[in-house]
């Protein structure tokens, strides 16, 4: 690999597409960033536009919900954080021990299809089953339990929304991993195999650490999201009722920031979400080389 | 292993931009990418008003119907209809009304797009072209509510966008404009006013927007109901429904009734309000001259009471909370709603769609005077609900008011003459003239009613009506003198069943009571109001719906949520505009 420079070109030529479209279209944009400390004059532009300050934040910080949005924002987040990171690995390594091949494959393809769907979508088939007379309620109607409003009561709403992103979204975890344990040698379990281990001590002592740096690269992103609880879900399954529990930065942002045209109020929002994710990528980065010995740099 | 660090880096690195980027990358793009041409644009733009300073032009003498000397081709926007049915060979752009406009004016608009209003696609649409610095000469603002406007307007005026309106509007505007905006003692104008300047013509609709019982009028006399004279014939009537259920297998809706963010309008519950004189989102002066908010009266919890009491009961949807009017609309069009608060017009949109489906359906509103005072009550949040501007730099910035002037003027005549063919006969969308505003007196539509129901009464002689109100008469006298009696009248003679169920019935019966109209005391946003407004109306509306579903004791919750309201901002506010209305 370490070869004169003249014999890389080749490699280096490849990258500039990628290089290309990344400061087209993700750095050059950031320049916009500066929205969040103005006051937006379309005539006058980005630029002309005058400072503000914090005033921007303090459009967030002063409402009397923030405590609120904020609460919902991480709880929602972390809960969706911890199920999501979880689950995929279980069903992941579950899968992996399953020996007839098409039933695999089906059912892999099965579980990842929820994620090519859009919120839009999914909302709408949501909302007719957990409805009041929905299918969900006629079940249960059959045990002789009394009619619930899923998508009207805090406590519901949330485990709903929880459930249903990582119904979504946990099949297209999986791959991930699955791929990740195509990649363990095979002939460590012959070894293992020969030393007469169990199916479980394979699955500790070969699997996990095959798939340890996957898991921990895999946990390091998603700490990014921990302010991102999910516009899309939410806002098209939530109302008046579940602000409480549901009600979510991004959200409050919509309803009284960008329908009313302060779209430097949500670029503030938006940078602010940045720089805590930013944060908590180093901390989680720190922690895994640490920890875990993991390094990307 | 060099070339895998780049890569990783350059992925890391990525990975931390996209979220930085997340949710405003997209706009920012938008803003920059439009700029440039905003700026040139403008500069054009800027070069015209150099040469031409408008009014000051001698060619062009204040006329408020003057014709151009030669053709002005404008670029405008307009809200459109949901699903528009024009008559054969029309369109928003070309049909007799924008013909009739170009013979006497010279002008002519030129669409650069078009949204439904219904869902906020205009709104939304609107509020891109104005970030982007991209917006028409001539176009006319709308919104959720007066406040959401008036801040767009404000947007607009402070990014030097739009012209000011004052001279034109003193110089342009037909007398006839002029004394409709004095029937609310020209309150209109004063929402669009900023430093004293008026920015943009308002829009006037007539207040009549009483909110009208409408009941199931086929199930009503085939369960042998008395009409309803009292709100608690009203829930006697929703009480029959749900036990006789006449769209069968269980599925009667007795009362179709939705709160999602506003506490009247489509299906609101405006009528229940309206008997407590209630005003959930209003302003107003009390007895003692003193500002209060509707929204925390002691009114409100008796009204609240009562539709918690129909929740009860089972009249209302178990999941009323989480219906919308698209929900609703549904309920209505498959045939089994049996009672919903409506305004006046309600049979235009969306009653009709439930004959559609249901051919035996049939529609009637009710005009319920109150338990308080007998009256019929309304509380009037303002009398504009959008506003129409110029961009700035626009050469001819008194082209809309002498557009709306001659607009106003031939209201009552050649407009009527022509909708009135056979070929108007299916519409829905007939006075496609460009801009879809009107400019009303406050009470037109009392009258025009009053009018036409005398006529039809055989008070009046039809031949002394005006043209716009022939029409309805027409229709009306024969669907009651020929058609009422036959079966499926509504539905095989919509127009006429239209009519008849909107002048004759709703507003007819509005004009035989006595009306009680409350103001809006203030129109304009406070500072806080601008903060704190939004979280405020959605703390009241879940202690609305919260007491309404059973889910608390309703005094606590209710007195939970005023002591709220007040503490989290209200009370600044009722200060504000007490401060700002003694200045």
């Amino acid at each position: 690999m370490r070869g004169k420079w003249s014999e890389q070109i080749h490699f280096n030529l490849m990258l500039l597409p990628g290089m290309i479209l990344v400061l087209l279209f993700t750095v050059w944009p950031m320049g916009g960033i500066v929205l969040a400390f103005k006051h937006f004059i379309p005539t006058k532009g980005i630029w002309g536009s005058p400072w503000t300050g914090w005033e921007n934040y303090s459009y967030l910080f002063d409402t009397p919900v923030a405590l609120r949005v904020f609460k919902n924002t991480i709880v929602i987040a972390l809960m969706k954080i911890a199920f999501g990171f979880l689950i995929p690995i279980v069903f992941a390594l579950m899968l992996n021990e399953l020996r007839i091949q098409w039933f695999k494959r089906t059912v892999q393809t099965i579980v990842y299809l929820p994620h090519f769907l859009s919120w839009v979508l999914l909302a709408g088939i949501l909302r007719d089953f957990f409805a009041v007379d929905g299918i969900v309620n006629q079940f249960l109607g059959k045990f002789g339990i009394n009619e619930i409003m899923f998508l009207g009561e805090n406590f519901w709403f949330r485990t709903i929304i929880v459930g249903s992103d990582i119904w979504k979204e946990f099949g297209f975890g999986t791959i991930i991993y699955l791929a990740a344990l195509t990649g363990i040698n095979p002939s460590l379990y012959e070894a293992a195999d020969i030393d007469g281990a169990t199916r479980m001590q394979k699955l500790r002592y070969v699997t996990l650490p095959g798939i340890a740096t996957t898991i921990v690269l895999v946990g390091t992103l998603s700490l990014q999201n921990v302010l991102n609880a999910g516009f899309d879900q939410i806002f098209n399954l939530y109302n008046t009722l579940v602000y409480d529990s549901s009600d979510i930065i991004d959200t409050y942002v919509y309803r009284a920031g960008i329908e009313e045209g302060h779209y430097e109020v949500g670029t503030a929002i938006g940078l602010l979400k940045s720089g805590v994710s930013f944060i908590l990528i180093i901390i989680s980065y720190g922690l895994a080389s640490r920890f875990a010995n993991y390094r990307i740099f | 292993m060099k070339i895998r660090r780049w890569a990783s880096l350059i992925f890391v690195a990525s990975m931390v931009f996209v979220s930085a980027c997340g949710n405003n990358g997209g706009n920012n793009n938008d803003t920059t990418a439009t700029n440039a041409e905003g700026n040139k644009a403008n500069n054009t733009a800027t070069e015209t008003t150099e040469t031409t300073e408008p009014a000051a032009e001698p060619e062009v003498a204040a006329d408020p119907f003057g014709k151009y000397p030669e053709l002005i081709e404008f670029t405008t926007i307009r809200p459109t209809m949901n699903n528009p049915k024009f008559p054969e060979g029309e369109s928003y752009e070309e049909n007799v009304f924008n013909k009739f406009m170009e013979e006497k004016l010279n002008a002519k608009p030129k669409f650069v797009w078009m949204a439904p209003q219904d869902g906020d696609a205009y709104k939304k649409k609107l509020d891109l072209s104005i970030g982007g610095n991209d917006i028409p000469d001539v176009f006319q603002i709308v919104g959720k509510s007066i406040t959401d406007v008036q801040a767009t307007l404000k947007r607009l005026v402070e990014a030097d966008m739009i012209e000011d309106m004052t001279n034109v509007y003193e110089q342009y505007a037909s007398p006839d404009i002029k004394a409709a905006y004095a029937s609310a003692d020209n309150r209109g104008l004063e929402l669009y006013k900023i430093d004293g300047k008026l920015y943009g013509i308002p829009s006037q609709a007539s207040l009549e927007n009483f909110n009208f019982v409408w009941v199931r009028e086929d199930w009503r006399k085939k369960l042998n109901l008395a009409e309803p004279k009292s709100i608690e014939d009203v829930e006697a009537i929703a009480k029959a429904f749900k036990e006789k259920d006449p769209a069968g297998n269980g599925t009667t809706v007795p009362v179709a009734m939705q709160m999602q963010t506003e506490t009247d309008g489509l299906f609101g519950p405006g009528f229940i309000f309206d008997q407590f004189e209630a005003y959930p989102r209003l302003f107003y002066k009390d007895a003692s001259g003193q500002v209060v908010y509707g929204g925390i009266q002691p009114q409100i919890k008796d009204s609240l009471k009562v539709i918690a009491n129909l929740y009860k009961e089972g009249l209302i949807e178990k999941d009323f909370a989480l219906k919308d009017t698209g929900q609703l609309q549904e309920i209505l069009a498959s045939g089994r709603a049996g009672i919903v608060g409506q305004a006046w017009w309600g049979v235009w949109y969306p009653l009709f769609m439930t004959l559609q489906n249901v051919p035996d359906a049939d529609w009637k509103p009710y005009a319920i005077p109150a338990k308080t005072n007998g009256k019929l009550n309304m509380g009037a949040m303002n009398t504009s609900s959008s506003v129409m501007v110029v961009k700035k730099g626009f050469k001819y910035p008194e082209l809309p008011m002498k557009w709306l002037n001659i607009m106003n003027e031939n209201d009552d005549t050649e407009w009527w003459i022509k909708t009135s063919q056979e070929k108007y006969k299916d519409a829905n969308e007939k006075s496609t003239g460009w801009g879809g505003m009107t400019i009303m007196p406050v009470d037109e539509i009392l009258l025009q009613a009053k009018e036409i129901v005398s006529a039809v009464n055989g008070e009046k002689d039809p031949a002394t009506l005006e043209y716009k109100n022939n029409d309805a008469y027409l229709q009306i006298k024969k669907f009651i003198d020929e058609l009422q009696s036959q079966p499926q009248a509504a539905s095989k003679n919509v127009l006429q069943w239209q009519n008849t169920r909107s002048w004759y019935d709703a507003m007819g019966s509005a004009a035989k009571l006595e009306s009680n109209i409350v103001y809006s005391a203030y129109d304009g946003q406070t500072p806080t109001m601008e903060k704190k407004l939004t979280a405020l109306n959605e703390l009241q509306m879940k202690a609305y719906h919260r007491i309404i579903m059973g889910k608390a004791d309703a005094d606590a919750e209710f007195d939970q949520f005023v002591a709220d309201w007040k503490s989290q901002g209200g009370d600044d506010i009722l200060k504000e505009i007490n401060e700002a209305l003694s200045k």
